[in-house]
């Protein structure tokens, strides 16, 4: 089939154009839209178990290491890393060895430290030698950097037997 | 019909077919849930009223600093863009302290409804929202056309916004 060349100077006369033209303009807009109105800085955001692995590993009868490897760009709060024994049972954390984070400053809820890198937590248990199955409930917070997308807090339960 | 005529109209249907054959394979835009947002001033809000209307949904925190820096932004666009169809709800995640939501909201004078999702649903209902920001774009037709996790990109916003005047 033969095709016709477009001749310069169309009228803007025509009606059905105009009746097209802006709902293009709306498809166009909602196409952008579509692909998130976000600021073109980082790619989709990884799940929490990604952002932020976390492990736990007894060290001995009264030690417990929890470690925490934030993704790239991402970063965990200290203040937001929380630790607590479910079934008791004689068994209490008496204490919790963090090291220290960086400094960050932020305009709106002011200085804040931070893990960038990965990191350790020593928690130290009192318990009597019989208590030996314990469950640990760990909640930390964290945000990914460069998409200023700041997760829930999350929270896991992890089942330990003590030596 | 003359030939610029033609030219000019299968132009726009080539275009057209194209745009809207991405709509479907992207199948971004779902029907947005059915519900009433309970605003912490006592204020009710059906989704469904506001049919006809853009509504933009801001999922934040007020641990969150980019919720609370994008915030004053969203009161912009809400002022300026009000008049011809525009509403936002920001809905506190569940985690968040009533009373820190209601500090912020009193220190800022946020103008539009602010719900303080303390079970959660809001955030299953919207396919389990688990960071902040997360905002949401409806339609007039009350159908979600758009998810951001993260910053918003409010040059990106203003111009869908004119786009509907």
């Amino acid at each position: 089939m033969n095709r016709l060349p477009c001749p310069p100077g169309h009228g803007r006369h025509v009606i059905g154009v105009f009746m097209v033209k802006p709902f293009l303009k709306y498809l166009v807009l909602l196409r952008l839209l579509q692909s998130g109105f976000a600021q073109a800085v980082g790619g989709e955001p990884l799940s929490p178990d990604e952002a932020f692995k976390f492990k736990i590993s007894v060290k001995g009868p009264h030690t417990l290491i929890a470690e925490f490897l934030p993704a790239k760009d991402h970063y965990i709060y200290k203040d937001k890393v929380r630790f607590a024994v479910k079934n008791q049972g004689g068994v209490l954390i008496r204490q919790i060895h963090m090291p220290a984070g960086k400094i960050k400053n932020d305009r709106f809820l002011g200085t804040m430290e931070v893990y960038k890198e990965p990191f350790q937590a020593e928690l130290v248990l009192d318990r009597s030698l019989k208590a030996k199955k314990i469950t640990l409930l760990a909640t930390y917070q964290g945000c990914n950097e460069k998409l200023g997308l700041c997760y829930s807090p999350i929270e896991k339960s992890v089942g330990l037997v003590l030596p | 019909m003359n030939i610029s005529v033609l030219c000019k109209r299968s132009r726009y249907a080539i275009l057209l077919i194209v745009l809207c054959a991405g709509l479907n394979t992207h199948a971004q835009t779902v029907a947005a849930p059915a519900l009433t947002f309970a605003a912490m001033d006592g204020q009710k809000t059906r989704l469904y009223d506001l049919r006809g209307k853009i509504v933009l949904i801001n999922f934040w925190a007020t641990s969150c600093g980019i919720c609370l820096k994008e915030m004053p932004d969203l009161i912009a666009a809400w002022r300026r863009y009000r008049s011809r169809g525009f509403e936002v709800i920001a809905v506190a995640m569940r985690y968040d302290e009533p009373e820190k939501i209601r500090e912020y909201v009193r220190r800022q004078g946020v103008p539009f409804p602010v719900v303080f999702d303390q079970d959660g649903a809001l955030a299953r209902e919207f396919g389990q929202v688990n960071g902040t920001p997360t905002t949401f774009l409806i339609d007039k037709s009350g159908r979600r056309i758009s998810r951001t996790v993260g910053v918003i990109n409010f040059k990106k916003l203003r111009a869908f916004l004119e786009a509907q005047s």
